[in-house]
Formats: C-alpha cells, sequence, structure tokens
C-alpha cells in the first residue's frame, strides 16, 4: 500500500487528535526544517527515527536509526555474517575489499547456515572450487614453488601459501614462521574486540540504556542534535558501500576467531609432520638416547630429594593451614610450595582453572555483555513480575491484538494473575484501533525472541514482538 | 513545531514502514523497506563473507542542494 501525503496527514490527524491543517502546516515546517538544516550543511536528526543530510554529491539522504533498522529488520535479527573461508595468510596486508561476488556457492552449505533459499545466483569461479570450501585457491606460479611434499597433503589453502612464499630451503625456519602466524589471528582478534560494541545491536543496547529517562519529558526534537557536518567531508561515510563495508566487518569479528582456529591447528600439523622428517629429529633424538642414562640418574637423585624435602615441610604446611583453613588462602600455599612435588600439581590445577576461563571471556564478548547488563537489571527487564517503567524502551512480545478494549484488558488480566508483566497499548492499524496485549518487557529484540519460544504452546508459535511505546 | 507531532510522525512512520507501506511525502521523498538478499562477499585477501539477508528503510529523494558550491 502507498502512503501518499493526504493519507498520511489522516494518520498523523488520528494519532494526534490535531486539526488537519495544522498537522499540514507541522508536516510543511518539518520539511523545510530538515531541508534548511541540511542546505546548511548539517544534518538532523530526529531521535530513534534517524538522520537527513545531503550528501556529497547532493542528495538528500536519510540515514535511518538504530532502533528503527533493528525493528525494520525484526525478521533476520540475530542473523550476522558467516565467514566462510578465511583470509589467505599470504596477503594479511592487503585490506581492501572487491564487490565482486565470487566463491564456493555450493548450495547445501548456505541453506544450512541460513536455512533460506533466497540466495543471489551468482557466478561461481570455476577454480575456487574445493570439497571443503577450502584449497585451490592459489595462484598456479605460487604453486610451483611450493617445495614442501607435506603441505600439499594438508589440502588446506593457508598451509600451502605459507611454504608458497617463503624462499626455498628455509624449511629450517618453518616452526617459528609458523609459530608467528598462528599468533597472528589472534592478536587481530584481540585488536578487534574493542571495535565489537560498535556492531549494531551493541550499540542499540547502550543507546537504549542510555534513552532509559528520555522518554517522555526530554524534547524529543532539539536542535543541538543538529550535527555539524562540513559540506565536503561529512563526518559519516556518505558512500553506502563503505558504510556497510564497515559494518560487516565489525561483524565478522566472531566468525572470524571460530573460523581462524582452524587453519592454526593445521598449521601445527604442518609444522610438527614437516619438522621431524627434515632436521630437527634427526639431531635431536640421538642425542636424546646418549644422554639417557644420565638423565634418569639425574631425575631419580632429584625426585628422591624432592620426596624427602616435601616429607619434612609438608607437616609444617599442614600445621599452619590448619590455622588458617587451607582452602582460601591457595596463595600461601604456592608461595610456600614451590620446591614441593605437589606445588607443581596445584599451580596445573590453578592454571588449567584459569586457562579455560580466559578464551570463553574471549570468544563470548558479545555475550556477555549484554548478560552482565541483564543480570543487574534484572529487575528491569524480564518476563515476569511487575512493570517497570523505566524498561519501557524496550521490547515486549504481543500475544493478542483485539479490537476491543474490555477483551484486551480481560485477557491482560488473566495473564496477569499467571505472573507475566503485562502492557495493554492501543494501535492504529489500517485505520482501525487494535487494542494490543503483550507480555515482558525485554533490552533486546533477541531477548524477547529467545522468551517467546520459551511462552506456553498457544503463545510460542503465535506471537510477534513490538517496541514498547507509551503514549 | 510540536513535540506531540514529531513523535505522531515518528511513530506513524514507523508503523506505516513496518507494514510495507510505501511512504511519499511530495516535496520530501519517500521511504521504503527494501529487501535485501543473502549475498557473498569477497574479499581481496580471498576471505569470503556470507551477507545474511536483510529488510533495510530506503530514503529516495529528488531534493537536492540548491547552493551547490
Amino acid at each position: 500500500m502507498k502512503i501518499d501525503r493526504a493519507k498520511l496527514i489522516e494518520l498523523l490527524v488520528e494519532n494526534t487528535g490535531m486539526a488537519a491543517d495544522e498537522i499540514d502546516s507541522q508536516l510543511k515546517q518539518l520539511i523545510d526544517r530538515i531541508l534548511d538544516a541540511a542546505e546548511r550543511g548539517k544534518a538532523l536528526e530526529i531521535k530513534e527515527f534517524g538522520m537527513f543530510y545531503f550528501d556529497e554529491s547532493g542528495d538528500l539522504k536519510f540515514d535511518p536509526s538504530d532502533e528503527l533498522s533493528t525493528e525494520i529488520n525484526f525478521k533476520y535479527a540475530g542473523m550476522e555474517p558467516v565467514e566462510l573461508k578465511p583470509p589467505r595468510s599470504g596477503s594479511d596486508d592487503e585490506d581492501e575489499q572487491s564487490d565482486e561476488p565470487a566463491g564456493t556457492a555450493t548450495g547445501e552449505d548456505l541453506d544450512e547456515i541460513f536455512g533460506l533459499d533466497d540466495r543471489d545466483d551468482e557466478p561461481i569461479e570455476d577454480d575456487a572450487e574445493g570439497p571443503d570450501g577450502g584449497a585451490l585457491i592459489s595462484p598456479p606460479d605460487k604453486v610451483d614453488r611450493d617445495v614442501d611434499p607435506f603441505s600439499g597433503l594438508l589440502g588446506d589453502a593457508s598451509s600451502k601459501l605459507k611454504g608458497a612464499d617463503k624462499p626455498e630451503g628455509e624449511s629450517a625456519e618453518e616452526p617459528e614462521e609458523a609459530g608467528k602466524e598462528e599468533e597472528d589471528p589472534f592478536s587481530f582478534i584481540l585488536e578487534d574486540e574493542p571495535e565489537e560494541p560498535q556492531s549494531e545491536l551493541d550499540t542499540e543496547e547502550s543507546d537504549d540504556l542510555d534513552d532509559t529517562e528520555v522518554e517522555d519529558d526530554e524534547p524529543l526534537f532539539d536542535l543541538d542534535d543538529e550535527v555539524e557536518v562540513e559540506s565536503d567531508e561529512p563526518p559519516f561515510a556518505l558512500d553506502d558501500e563503505d558504510e556497510s563495508d564497515e559494518d560487516s566487518e565489525e561483524f565478522f569479528d566472531p566468525f572470524s576467531e571460530t573460523d581462524k582456529e582452524e587453519p592454526v591447528p593445521m598449521a601445527e600439523d604442518s609444522a610438527e609432520e614437516e619438522e621431524p622428517v627434515t632436521k630437527s629429529s634427526t639431531y635431536k633424538k640421538p642425542k636424546k638416547k646418549e644422554r639417557d642414562p644420565i638423565m634418569l640418574v639425574i631425575s631419580i637423585g632429584l625426585i628422591v630429594i624432592v620426596i624427602v624435602a616435601a616429607l619434612f615441610i609438608i607437616p609444617d604446611l599442614f600445621d599452619s593451614s590448619d590455622d588458617v583453613s587451607q582452602q582460601p588462602q591457595p596463595q600461601a600455599q604456592e608461595e610456600a610450595a614451590p620446591p614441593i612435588s605437589e606445588s607443581p600439581a596445584v599451580e596445573e590445577e590453578n592454571q588449567a582453572v584459569l586457562t579455560p576461563v580466559e578464551p570463553e571471556e574471549g570468544s563470548e564478548v558479545t555475550d556477555d555483555e549484554p548478560q552482565a547488563e541483564e543480570t543487574l537489571d534484572q529487575p528491569v527487564y524480564g518476563l515476569m513480575g511487575d512493570l517497570v517503567d523505566s524498561a519501557n524502551n524496550g521490547y515486549s512480545i504481543v500475544l493478542h491484538s483485539l479490537q476491543s478494549e474490555d477483551r484486551a484488558r480481560e485477557q491482560a488480566a488473566s495473564l496477569a494473575a499467571d505472573g507475566y508483566r503485562v502492557l495493554v497499548s492501543p494501535r492504529s492499524v489500517s485505520g482501525e484501533t487494535v487494542w494490543r496485549v503483550s507480555v515482558g518487557q525485554f533490552e533486546t529484540l533477541q531477548n524477547a525472541q529467545a522468551a517467546a519460544a520459551e511462552l506456553p504452546s498457544p503463545y510460542s508459535s503465535n506471537n510477534f514482538i513490538q517496541r514498547i511505546q507509551t503514549n | 513545531m510540536k513535540s506531540t507531532f514529531i513523535k505522531a510522525f515518528k511513530e506513524v512512520l514507523r508503523e506505516q514502514i513496518l507494514q510495507k507501506n510505501k511512504v511519499e511525502i511530495d516535496g520530501f521523498g519517500t521511504f521504503e523497506v527494501v529487501h535485501r538478499k543473502q549475498h557473498q562477499k569477497t574479499y581481496e585477501n580471498g576471505r569470503v563473507v556470507m551477507v545474511p539477508p536483510a529488510d533495510v528503510v530506503e530514503f529516495k529523494s529528488k531534493v537536492r542542494r540548491s547552493n551547490e558550491n
């Protein structure tokens, strides 16, 4: 359906109760103001709606706000770009990108990823096809230079290129280089992680938090919001492509972590498989054999000494620790313990406890933040309990949409009796007023969707999510 | 300009855009929801990324800056 100016004014009259000619003049004022600001090289922002400005070529542009675009995109909320193929390790410094679509569009893979059929029909590069999305991208001349017989067997494009990029005869240095290569993806990730909060969802959350108390009282439309934009070089990317590219790059990070891990084990494998055969093993192994008896004697002696020392020191430790109750002070034990044979075990345990924690923090950066906020704000957002006014900037799950207010109130009462947070709000849909009964107040669309999926049976499949609007 | 009007303006436009209605304000421009298909993006460094489908707001306007310098 097309809404023209007359229809829009009609809807606005319905919504505000103001007179039609007043609405008309207000609309004119608004448009004049937007155009005026834009003419002066400024961008005029309407909060929670978007920003109007002239781009470099003098065309009027509109950037929807995060709230609006998230809401428009609700069907695909939570879908993020998936990396199908990691970057070639040889060309890390080339960050520029081409927009030409290419690649390994094996349809099954794509459907598995998104569960959708509406992908573009795109040209498929003949030689970029590999059985598992990897392999064979390397230019032929590089392959020719690839001296290493083993990297080819691994079937991993990245390892091939690593081998290919090096001059011949440097295989002895490979472990070092492999090590560097392994570190690179991680350092890259670490650098990027702080940027992740800029991704759309996160910023939206933070915006929501910022705006919690703004809803009604603050002027919705203030000129302070006009962002100074110098006409020739606006601060935001005016080029749509650039912007989307930046966004998507930020999005990739969570995936790049998971995907980049793949080449790492391969690199390790290659280092392990190649090296023992070439040099290091041939030199080291015989030496080890010669030393073995001596080492044995020395190590036995060490063990005996450690045991004896432990026998002396352990009782002391227990004596002292009995007083202080051992568990809360692992530090004391560690400090005293190093000479003892048990101490490595203790330390190992600590490390074992620590190390898994760190990667989790790293890999779930995007997830952790909202969760942490949630736990802090748990009384603010949620499905059950009482309504919280400051949570009215979030989302709610609509269960009923009724034409009579009384029936809506009835439904709301019965839902409230079950302990839900219930909101009843009138909306005008194609000229008619409907009363929407919704439950829960959620900070993000994702949280709302998760909660909607766990509702009891009639509702779990029959609901939709809307932004909470208070009038 | 009244704040109630701005608020109503935002709300009405959002509702209409959400319902996939094309909102046309003559002398200004049109708002429309456009579907972007899922597609692959290939970077020069060999990275291939699947970009998920999305619905986005598109604003088209014939208004051009008048005092272009």
